[in-house]
């Protein structure tokens, strides 16, 4: 390209050098979080983060504050919701993390590396992750475990009417004072009556 | 063919004839040694410092009587073939498989632990169990109540890739308690709440605890066939001993354990304590009449009952159950401490919650066996400052005969007037305190092979006794300061880190345990001033004081734990693969492989953000939030967008917890840092992301 030294070229050139990083970045993105799903191989998550991306192109046409790695990363959320919408039905707002679960625990990513975001999930595939349920526990089964009344006996009584209203601080103060006048006693009695 | 006694035809006379034996000795014993001493003090008449050595001397010399006659008692049952009766005898010996499969539940309370080895003890379990033929009936449930993010969230993942391994799922469980009100007994308690009832059995396990699946097995078989009997009490032997620390203490474990344990069973029979973990417990009974109590301390705080494990046994005793100590059945370990400073760490707990049973000491309706195990479990710990209290009143004492006896001119009025009581006395002690392991070691000798030889197990019993013998006038001191500080009310701190790997180093040795040399310099001062003559009488005392600091440092190191197992000696049988269960095996063998690192700071927290597989995971055992008020929705925005725009150390750990369990804020976390452009995040999390795409190969 010639260099023409007029400033509105060089801010469009700056421009598009910038969208470009913009969108370098929002692609790194993608495939990152889909590396970081350990599904499918390198092809099919480069396939579906193009797709991704030239999805968060259009959508960043149409709405120019949305920054090309939210607009991509907002599209990868969609479209793995509606795919596991598909495969497992469920609460919306917990849909994806139950499937990637079930995904994880199926190892239904090494059965159907490229099953992921293409298309329709195949039935054999729904059938694995529907199968799949986490849970805590087995279904709850209540007891009512409360302590018993305890009688402490005597000792209770004796601890009630003393304890509870002794104060340790002027005892560990005589039992310091009585202490240094013992062994100041010791020392006199050792200085003045030697052996 | 010796006649068996099974455990439900137990008379009343054979209870009371072993009860009276046993007491009976303890009591001769105490009243021998009583009469020495006051035979030394009688020529002159009793002044007020020995009448205080008296009394002192008459509960101190019951400890040392009770622990000789429970050795003596063990020997002689183990010499004459074992104990008629033990509740092993209600099943033959090879009679692991079970007809009947009663549900079962295996659970382990955890706070914090080594991930890694919590989950291969629990394969290693599992595989047993089914190597045993009697996998179904047992679940197994992980009951957590760690307080670091890192720890939760690694639990949850390595729980699901166990699951994921064993095909373990609705058969292996995990929960996070919310709130972890009342330490490991309340965890306990709410697994009997909300799944108790599905489960006849329930068998404690600590975290570092392995069963074989054969003893599991037989747990529940001698459960089934004695329903009067409410809880079963393994023996749980050290093992994985790689520091010297660990190593001698397995070793002491194993070669006088038995005795110890077999001596226990002879006087209370189906009244046995609990400890707390490797025991199997009918779940109605203890659902019925075991929950806690409070203790009478109002306003104090403290009411909680801090050591749940004897309180228990004796509230399963009170309700009519008995209480049986399965001590002859081999396949229950556990792992011990790895040097003194995490010894004395658990100390700490065990003095408080050992206190505290003082309240049950005098409560009507316990069983006079339980009131037993309560004192004992006392004088464990106050022991201590009673002995200390003992050897000061006594030097006191001889400093002050000494003088008068220089100061006056009579012949013979030297303090050594007993007619030889003292020394009679002094034998008396040294017997009941080192004859136990002589006897100990002479039942060892015929199988002296699992311990490396005749030669190596002596020297690594006179080895162990004289690092104990060092190492006790130390521990004294700690127990003495555990004991009057729990009792003032005040908290002590002990901060303990598990250096199992590394040992601790000489300085860091040196500050924790700077207490016993100063306290030996100077004592060896005023003694040298003041009571000269008593020096040597003390040494052994003042010795152990003055290289506290150096004992500490080296039993912490693991390569001389190494070199000690490389020289077969502190050798223990389950060191030998030959004779090692393979539940154990497979844990060794498994040590030291570690998943990837969590151990970076704030790890657990950008995990359960960023991984989206960590994430799903915790955000799928999250229940479902119930909208929360409108001040709790701002307090929990408030904390999330803090956390993504000034990083993770702007927040307190309670606030991280807050965010870990609100599955809103995470997935709000999730989403806000994986689309953010990398110029808006904080350079913390920046960081983060660089890690992952670097991993991935996608750094620019």
């Amino acid at each position: 390209m010639e260099w023409r030294g007029v400033d509105g070229d060089l801010e469009l050139h700056v421009d598009a050098v910038n969208a470009q990083t913009e969108w370098d970045e929002a692609m790194a993105r993608v495939l990152a979080f889909f590396s970081t799903l350990r599904i499918g191989g390198v092809e099919h998550r480069v396939r579906i983060a193009l797709r991704i991306v030239e999805e968060a192109r259009r959508r960043h046409e149409k709405d120019r504050s949305l920054a090309p790695v939210e607009a991509a990363m907002d599209v990868a959320a969609e479209s793995l919701d509606h795919w596991f919408a598909k495969s497992l039905g469920g609460s919306p707002d917990r849909r994806v993390a139950a499937g990637l679960v079930a995904l994880e625990i199926t190892d239904a990513g090494a059965r159907f590396p490229n099953a992921l975001l293409s298309g329709d999930p195949p039935e054999e595939l729904k059938a694995m992750l529907s199968g799949v349920s986490v849970h805590t526990g087995p279904d709850l089964a209540i007891s009512s475990m409360t302590p018993r009344e305890m009688d402490y006996g005597a000792m209770e009584v004796i601890a009630q009417e003393t304890w509870h209203r002794f104060d340790w601080t002027p005892l560990l103060r005589a039992a310091a004072v009585w202490t240094a006048i013992f062994f100041f006693a010791l020392y006199t009695y050792d200085r003045f009556f030697p052996q | 063919m010796r006649h068996v006694l099974q455990p439900d035809k137990l008379t009343a006379d054979f209870v009371a004839f072993r009860r009276a034996t046993f007491f009976g000795a303890i009591l001769a014993t105490t009243g021998l040694g009583a009469w020495l001493l006051w035979r030394t003090f009688l020529p002159e008449g009793i002044s007020v410092l020995e009448g205080i050595q008296l009394v002192l001397f008459v509960l101190l010399f019951q400890q040392i009587a009770t622990g000789f006659w429970l050795v003596i008692y063990g020997f002689l049952t183990t010499l004459f073939g074992g104990d008629r009766a033990q509740i092993a005898h209600c099943l033959d010996d090879e009679e692991p498989a079970l007809h009947a499969r009663p549900p079962t539940a295996i659970v382990l309370p955890i706070f914090n632990e080594d991930v890694d080895r919590v989950f291969r003890g629990i394969e290693a379990m599992w595989t047993g169990l089914k190597e045993a033929g009697s996998s179904e009936g047992f679940d197994f449930f992980i009951l957590s109540d760690s307080n670091r993010p890192e720890s939760w969230l690694r639990e949850e993942m390595a729980w699901l890739e166990l699951c994921k391994r064993l095909n373990g799922f609705g058969r292996i469980f995990y929960r996070k308690r919310r709130t972890p009100r009342h330490s490991k007994s309340g965890n306990v308690a709410d697994f009997c709440r909300r799944w108790g009832a599905r489960y006849r059995y329930m068998v404690v396990l600590d975290a570092d605890s392995i069963v074989t699946g054969r003893l599991l097995t037989r747990l529940v078989g001698m459960m089934e066939r004695n329903p009067r009997v409410g809880l079963i009490q393994t023996s749980p032997q050290l093992a994985f001993g790689r520091t010297f620390f660990r190593r001698i203490q397995q070793f002491a474990a194993k070669v006088y354990a038995p005795l110890f344990a077999a001596g226990s069973n002879y006087w209370h029979l189906f009244a046995s304590n609990y400890w707390g973990h490797n025991a199997i417990i009918r779940l109605g009974p203890f659902i019925q009449y075991c929950d806690l109590p409070e203790l009478p301390e109002p306003d104090t705080g403290r009411r909680h009952i801090f050591s749940h494990d004897t309180v228990e046994a004796a509230l399963m005793r009170k309700a009519g159950f008995d209480v049986w100590f399965a001590y002859t059945e081999e396949g229950s370990y556990e792992e011990g401490p790895p040097n003194l400073s995490d010894s004395l760490a658990r100390d700490r707990r065990w003095c408080l919650g050992n206190l505290q049973h003082f309240w049950f000491l005098f409560a009507p309706g316990i069983d006079f066996a339980n009131r037993f195990h309560i004192w004992m479990g006392l004088m464990a710990y106050l022991g201590s400052p009673l002995w200390l209290l003992f050897l000061i009143v006594g030097a006191v004492d001889l400093a002050f005969k000494h003088r008068f006896s220089l100061l006056s001119a009579l012949p013979g009025s030297d303090i050594s007037y007993s007619g030889g009581a003292v020394q009679m006395l002094l034998l008396a002690t040294l017997a009941l305190l080192f004859l136990p392991k002589v006897l100990a070691m002479f039942l060892a000798i015929p199988r002296a092979g699992q311990f490396g030889g005749v030669i190596r197990l002596v020297s690594s019993t006179l080895i162990e006794t004289a690092i104990w013998t060092l190492l006790a006038p130390a521990i004294m001191l700690y127990y003495t300061q555990f004991v009057v500080m729990n009792l003032a009310g005040l908290q002590v701190r002990w901060t303990a880190q598990n250096r199992s790997d590394t040992g601790l180093g000489f300085l860091e040795s040196l500050r924790i345990f700077w207490v016993p040399p100063v306290t030996g310099i100077i004592a060896t001062t005023v003694l040298a001033i003041w009571a000269r003559e008593e020096l040597w009488l003390l040494s052994p005392i003042l010795a152990g004081w003055l290289v506290a600091p150096v004992l500490a440092w080296i039993t912490s190191l693991p390569k001389l734990g190494e070199w000690t197992r490389r020289h077969r000696l502190f050798l223990i049988p389950e060191e030998n693969p030959h004779l090692c269960p393979a539940e154990l095996r497979f844990v060794e063998q498994a040590a030291g492989v570690s998943s990837a690192s969590w151990d970076t700071p704030y790890g657990g927290i950008a995990r359960a953000v960023i991984d989206p597989f960590t994430h799903s995971v915790h955000v799928s055992l999250l229940r479902q939030r119930k909208a929360g008020t409108e001040q709790t929705e701002g307090y929990l925005e408030a904390l999330r967008e803090k956390l993504i725009e000034e990083g993770p150390a702007a927040l307190e750990p309670s606030q991280h917890f807050a965010l870990l369990w609100d599955a809103d804020s995470l997935r709000w976390l999730h989403h806000e840092f994986w689309s953010r452009p990398a110029a808006q995040l904080h350079p913390w999390w920046k960081e983060r992301l660089k890690e992952v795409t670097e991993r991935i190969g996608l750094a620019r």
